[in-house]
């Protein structure tokens, strides 16, 4: 059994259904991202998964208990084994850094003296030793975060739930909180689960990804392959972000072919050769490579006429690569 | 005039101001914290939302301040003389004072519980963490400044309200004030007494605003 089953959960604010029949499974030792636009009701489903929010139908199993069956007791032991790190960090103001880290160790009844020395240890790991009597509002957006997980890694936990843990955050602290996720997973075999509206966060450190819209669980995948080939709209939307997918738009071509490849999977230039196969032009609209969980992948959009649309793709299919065509109802 | 009797009357007085306002605040507290805090987490975006708890401490809250201060202390004699003994005098002052600044208080612990971020509360539930421990733990420690300030703000009022009750022979500075001021035509007392209440409006109020920013770490 995976670590996580979510089975036929649905929940209602009032009269708005804002997460429809979700069935997804995440298993241990994973990093799982759940990407959606804002609205999507990712940050809901998030809260779900330790009961922050409790779903109006529908069961949530951590770990084999369905988190319904507990007592309120029961519900306040097992998010000690759940962490949770936030947007805007949610780290107590009055209370000093290292306070701060040892604080869900106070909530589980260790003694301030074993907390704190615990604390440092975590403060030490996230790498802001020097700065336990600091308070957090001395601190960087970047450096506030790592006290957040310092305080999640503190109380032990199995789990670790990131709700847009990087959106407050300029590109290069992002990626160095991302490869702080990284290490933690790997070296405490904590499952992570990541909520984003940031395609490039998913790319850079899950392994697989739900996508999520209105509500609804729209497709869900590894990485990898919902990155070369999303199969639903919402997939497509996301993987050509909001900019791209603008300019690429006003180019009048009459159809658009986006085309993934593996930087490094052939020697043979193969749009130049196809041109010369089909003796006439085609117009590169958009190129770009992507860092895919550590892997390069090249991207390319081409715009084609309609009688090279067939041609064309089947000449780069023949050749392994992945093509789609690229609707309007990109963006 | 300003013999050895009438000074010692001003200490006196003075005293007894510090006495009825402190105890008054001490008390005040006593009460208006829980019923504050009750206030706080019952409400419908609190951590234990209760509606009628909330209701019934809201209207009670309600009632007692809208009561002006003078009806409330007459009303409390027979309260006042079954607690103290006696009707008069600055101890029995403290009884009414508590009771008119108590849901006063009450407001004010209420207004600074719900200042505290949400997140946080929310960071502390993810933990593991109960209501009674979020209520010490994070509402109280994170609204420690709003509190102070709300101390400084009830103490002052406090002072106020005594004075006030000297009108009734509450004892302090007020009951001079009205005594020797106001019947006897003696000004230069009643302008004495006046600019000590104001000096130690100004004392308490320096003290405790420097004491809540020492203790602000945001």
């Amino acid at each position: 059994m995976a670590q996580i089953e979510i089975s036929n959960l649905s929940k209602k604010f009032d009269d708005a259904l804002v997460l429809k029949d979700i069935n997804l499974s995440i298993e241990q030792g994973e990093i799982f991202g759940i990407i959606g636009m804002s609205g999507a009701g990712k940050s809901t489903l998030v809260r779900c998964l330790n009961y922050l929010e409790k779903p109006t139908s529908g069961e949530v199993i951590v770990e084999g208990e369905a988190l319904s069956d507990l007592s309120e007791q029961a519900l306040r032991d097992k998010r000690k084994s759940i962490a949770m790190i936030f947007q805007h960090f949610n780290l107590l103001m009055q209370k000093n850094v290292l306070d701060n880290v040892a604080f869900p160790l106070i909530i589980q009844g260790h003694n301030k003296k074993d907390a704190r020395q615990k604390a440092r240890e975590y403060l030490k790991e996230v790498g802001l030793a020097d700065k336990e009597k600091a308070y957090p509002s001395k601190l960087s957006g970047g450096q506030k975060q790592r006290v957040a997980i310092a305080r999640a890694l503190a109380s032990n936990p199995h789990i670790l739930l990131c709700d847009e843990a990087t959106s407050a955050l300029d590109p290069q602290t992002t990626a160095s909180i991302l490869e702080l996720l990284k290490q933690i997973n790997q070296k405490y075999h904590i499952t992570i689960v990541l909520i984003t509206h940031q395609m490039e966060v998913i790319q850079k450190i899950c392994d697989r990804v739900a996508i999520i819209e209105k509500g609804n669980l729209e497709e869900i995948g590894t990485v990898t392959d919902i990155f070369t080939a999303p199969k639903s709209a919402a997939g497509r939307r996301l993987i050509i972000n909001k900019g791209e997918a603008e300019e690429i738009k006003e180019l009048a071509e009459e159809s658009k072919l986006r085309i993934v490849f593996e930087t490094n999977s052939t020697y043979e230039p193969v749009i130049a050769n196809m041109i010369l196969y089909l003796k006439e032009p085609v117009n590169i609209l958009y190129a770009n490579t992507k860092d895919v969980n550590g892997t390069a992948k090249g991207e390319m959009i081409l715009g084609v006429t309609n009688s090279q649309k067939s041609i064309v793709t089947q000449y780069l299919q023949e050749r392994n690569l992945t093509v789609s065509e690229v609707t309007e109802d990109v963006g | 005039m300003w013999d050895n009797s009438t000074i010692q009357m001003i200490e006196v007085g003075v005293l007894e101001t510090l006495y009825m306002t402190c105890m008054s605040t001490f008390f005040g507290y006593v009460l208006g914290l829980p019923f504050g805090i009750i206030l706080a987490v019952t409400d419908k975006n609190g951590i234990c939302p209760n509606r009628i708890v909330y209701r019934i401490l809201d209207v009670v809250a309600n009632i007692l301040r809208s009561i002006p201060f003078l009806i409330l202390l007459i009303l409390l004699i027979p309260f006042t003389r079954a607690i103290v003994g006696q009707s008069y005098g600055s101890s029995a002052t403290v009884v009414p004072l508590v009771i008119a600044a108590a849901p006063f208080i009450a407001r004010m612990i209420e207004s600074s519980l719900k200042e505290v971020d949400a997140g946080v509360i929310e960071a502390a539930k993810s933990m593991g963490a109960g209501p009674f421990t979020i209520i010490t733990k994070v509402l109280l420690v994170e609204a420690r400044t709003s509190i102070a300030v709300g101390v400084t703000i009830a103490i002052g009022t406090i002072l106020g309200y005594s004075a006030m009750a000297g009108t009734v022979g509450g004892g302090g500075l007020g009951d001079i004030a009205v005594r020797y001021g106001y019947y006897r035509y003696e000004e230069d007392i009643m302008i004495v007494t006046v600019v000590l209440l104001v000096l130690l409006v100004q004392v308490f109020q320096f003290v405790g605003m420097k004491f809540a920013n020492a203790i602000n770490h945001k």
